[in-house]
């Protein structure tokens, strides 16, 4: 009762958000809609408003743009010097004389208000009912920088910026191409965000394509504040540990997925871009993969499975053998176990919680404090949990050993947020295996498994060269197979064409 | 969404529920590694237990109690009254067997607990002490690992040098069952140390009838076919007229390898024939004798004669005592299983009239760095 309560009140009216539409036209008397903008922007004194007198037609008009926003160096010479100072009998009399690209005409109070809100400038002209809109916005942006999380050896040292017409520029570098398409979608009520779906036409597959959209434009919210927040609402399963979309803040590596046939959403104000579908081996893959020679590469991305078993299963399995299963320890072990875990008050699942939390802990404090602070959080770390928690009989040697490898283990996964995951899913392991041992273990591990299989990405199975299985997927799984013998895109994203290579292997002298 | 909750609720119960029993981390538990059976002057059967101790305060880094029970699982009782922690026999390494217990037929029932009871380790080491188990079990010498550590590690070094037959619970439950082979256990004694001394035989009950040294134990395992490493046989060649003197100049050291040791079964005349095919390489390792005493052809031959009398007296042991620790029974039965169904009950006795023929076959490989 108390839940179903909860949950199915209705929303009040009140609780319904306004949508902020301005109804209405502007009129043809100029002081009217003086008046009327200074209303809509009251208490906003970056609020210019300009009044001129056309030279080229000799009638009267106000400019109005927020200066914080707009270009002020482009709206005096490209505007505001050519209205004044240039007759242009030479021009066709019907457009104004200004020196801009990009000039659009609106009528109504909404356009206009998004339109300064966006930074551009508009001109009203006394007794037209239309007003132009200069876009000359000026947000302040950074330069474009080399990739911050996720660094590369031999990759682009380029990294997204919070422009998303930058994004789409550095996306645009990558794949010169007419196929390449881009598909405009806003969202937010207040906070207006413009979304970019970049996909190659000719490849990727329309329906993926359509559900994208669907979800997209069913957010009916205030305001989408990055990529993240957008992500979390149209994703598939919001209950599962998984991420089910890849953010990534590399150019390359979003051209990369885009030419297999997958669909890169470019948010604007976000540094990272959401991909999509996408299947759980791609968290494992990084650029550095392809640019570093097909053996290594396949060494390391085992190790990065491995890692990820390790991650998981590690702290749970230490506590299950310490509790129930002491028998599969070999002897000498045994023995060296039992007398670092003899003066251990705790039993091994508060010992391993203490010591997974304490490592958690450092780990969160480390990335947000300043780099300077955050030195002394590993060396404090580094005494606490290696060796004065030893000392002191609080936790024993093998765990630390334990935990240091999970750590590592966890870290060697080159996503950061499929590495929060596995971080995430360790715990419950831990506590099913203080439980019930290696049993309980399994157990985790069939239910894991088994929402695994059921997982979809934007539709398509998430597991997909595993389960469903597709053998022909399995050249870049585990072992990264050489660039001429990968002929295919994957079938997990169902590309509608799937051939992206022809037979390159070359031997010896072709000459 | 209520009905998850509630689902999520019960689930978390059922896990605390249900995981009441027993979990007790490794530090809290008296694990024992040797386990003794022994009979004591009355013949009361005396059960010894030793395990490790994990606390530092601790003088002694293991604790060993013995007492007088009625059975194996009996004895638990009196040991968690004796032991700090609870008694756990999971990991126990050696199972030790007091020759005296061996001496009276029907022994093997008291191990009865050891098979049923699935957390012992199936694994143990099965080693017969000649002379009392307590003084083996308390023996702790200074110069040495913990006694379990010891124990185990010196069976299975002499297991892969081919000194000593495989002898865990499984091995030792299958050769008490099996109809055509009888058990060997290896033995070890205390003197002045704890020594591995070769392996006993027993009879199809599991009696003790005769025990044979280190190297005859090896001769065994190459009629077994179970050769393990490289084995080292060092043989004095009797040919010489001189005795060797202080530095035994007669004796020759041998490295064999490659051994092939072929059985052929058949049946004739009323009784078993078995003719033994071995031949295996060899490399002559140690010479003390100078060389131009014995031609190379010749001491090829020598040798061939010296192995082959070392294998007909083990064979002449064997049919002696009416037992069959090779297994020559389950060879019978594989090939003559009409004749053998016949012998079944006195196999070994049949064993004893049979007739086993040795053909040996050496190849010296090399003989060494130096001339």
């Amino acid at each position: 009762m108390l839940f179903s309560r909860r949950y199915s009140k209705k929303p009040s009216p009140s609780q319904q958000f306004n949508d902020f539409v301005h109804q209405g036209q502007i009129s043809s008397d100029l002081m009217e809609n003086i008046t009327e903008i200074q209303s809509v922007f009251c208490d906003t004194p970056d609020l210019i408003i300009r009044s001129l007198v056309i030279k080229q037609t000799q009638s009267q008009a106000v400019l109005v743009y927020l200066s914080s926003i707009a270009d002020s160096k482009s709206i005096f010479n490209h505007v505001l010097h050519p209205l004044l100072f240039e007759d242009g009998q030479d021009i066709n009399t019907e457009a104004l004389n200004v020196s801009l690209g990009h000039i659009k005409k609106a009528t109504s109070w909404q356009q206009i208000e998004r339109a300064i809100l966006n930074g551009a400038c508009i001109l009203f002209v006394e007794k037209q009912t239309e007003a132009y809109i200069y876009d000359t916005p000026d947000f302040p942006k950074r330069a474009i920088e080399d990739t911050t999380i996720e660094s590369s050896l031999t990759g682009a040292h380029i990294g997204f910026t919070e422009t998303g017409s930058e994004n789409i520029a550095l996306i645009r570098k990558q794949i010169h191409n007419r196929e390449l398409k881009i598909k405009e979608i806003t969202v937010g009520k207040r906070g207006q965000l413009q979304l970019s779906i970049l996909y190659l036409a000719d490849v990727a597959n329309p329906d993926v394509l359509r559900e994208l959209e669907y979800r997209i434009q069913k957010v009916n919210v205030d305001s989408v504040l990055n990529a993240g927040v957008l992500a979390e609402y149209i994703e598939d399963n919001p209950y599962s540990p998984f991420p089910q979309l890849l953010l990534t803040e590399r150019p390359d590596y979003a051209a990369a997925e885009i030419l297999q046939g997958r669909f890169v959403t470019v948010v604007d104000r976000s540094p990272s871009v959401i991909i999509g579908p996408v299947t759980f081996d791609s968290f494992f893959k990084t650029i550095d993969d392809y640019s570093s020679r097909w053996m290594v590469a396949s060494f390391i991305r085992l190790m990065r499975y491995f890692g990820f078993i390790i991650a998981i299963f590690l702290p749970a399995t230490y506590i299950a053998i310490i509790t129930f299963h002491f028998e599969v320890i070999p002897l000498k072990l045994l023995l060296s176990i039992g007398s670092s875990r003899e003066q251990i008050p705790f039993p091994p699942y508060i010992e391993a919680f203490i010591m997974e939390l304490t490592l958690e802990m450092l780990r969160e404090a480390g990335i947000r404090l300043p780099a300077k602070i955050g030195q002394t959080v590993g060396i404090v770390g580094g005494i606490v949990i290696g060796q004065a928690a030893v000392e002191a009989g609080i936790v024993s040697n093998i765990m630390v050993i334990v935990v240091a490898l999970t750590a590592v283990a966890s870290f060697i996964i080159p996503n950061y947020e499929m590495g929060s995951a596995i971080r995430i899913v360790r715990f419950p392991m831990m506590i099913l295996a203080s439980f019930f041992g290696f049993i309980g273990i399994i157990v985790g591990f069939m239910i894991l498994l088994a929402h695994f299989i059921e997982l979809e990405s934007l539709g398509t199975p998430y597991g997909s060269p595993i389960a469903p299985l597709k053998i022909s997927d399995w050249k870049d799984l585990f072992i990264r197979f050489p660039q001429w013998a990968i002929e295919r895109r994957p079938l997990g994203t169902k590309a509608i064409q799937m051939k992206k290579a022809n037979a390159n292997h070359q031997k010896g002298d072709q000459q | 969404m209520k009905r998850r909750c509630i689902s999520i609720f019960v689930i978390v119960l059922v896990a605390l529920l249900s995981s009441c029993g027993r979990n007790i981390p490794l530090e809290d538990l008296t694990i024992s590694l040797i386990l003794g059976v022994d009979l004591d002057d009355e013949m009361n059967l005396i059960i010894s237990e030793s395990s490790p101790v994990f606390n530092e305060d601790a003088k002694k880094n293991i604790e060993t109690y013995q007492l007088k029970a009625a059975t194996i699982r009996d004895s638990r009782k009196y040991f968690d009254a004796l032991a700090t922690g609870e008694v756990t026999a999971a990991k126990i390494q050696v199972l030790l067997i007091g020759k005296r217990v061996l001496e009276h037929e029907g022994w093997f029932s008291i191990l009865d607990t050891v098979y049923r009871n699935p957390s012992f380790s199936i694994n143990t080491k099965v080693i017969v002490v000649d002379g009392p188990v307590s003084e083996v079990i308390f023996y702790e010498p200074d110069d040495k690992p913990q006694m379990p550590l010891y124990l185990k590690e010196v069976i299975d070094k002499n297991y892969i040098r081919t000194r000593t037959v495989e002898s865990n619970l499984q091995v030792l439950h299958r050769q008490m069952y099996e109809k055509g082979m009888t058990p060997t256990l290896p033995k070890i004694i205390k003197e002045n140390d704890v020594k591995f001394v070769g392996v006993v035989l027993l009879e199809e009950n599991g009696k003790y009838v005769d025990a044979l040294s280190i190297q005859e134990t090896s001769f065994l395992l190459i009629l077994m076919d179970k050769q393990k490493q490289e084995l080292t046989l060092s043989i004095p060649i009797t040919t010489f007229t001189d005795e060797g003197g202080i530095f035994n100049k007669n004796m020759l050291s041998i490295d064999i390898s490659k051994v092939k040791s072929k059985v052929t079964t058949n049946y004739k005349q009323g009784k078993f024939h078995f003719n033994y095919k071995i031949s295996m390489t060899v490399n002559i390792i140690e010479r003390i004798f100078p060389k131009d005493k014995v031609k190379e052809a010749e001491l090829k031959k020598l040798i061939e004669k010296e192995l082959l009398s070392r294998f007909e007296a083990i064979i002449e042991k064997i049919q002696e005592n009416k037992i069959d620790p090779i297994g020559l029974g389950i060879y019978a039965r594989a090939f003559q299983y009409e004749q053998y169904k016949k012998v079944e009950k006195q196999w070994g006795e049949a064993l004893s009239e049979s007739n086993i023929d040795i053909s040996l076959d050496i190849d010296i490989n090399g003989t060494g760095a130096i001339k």
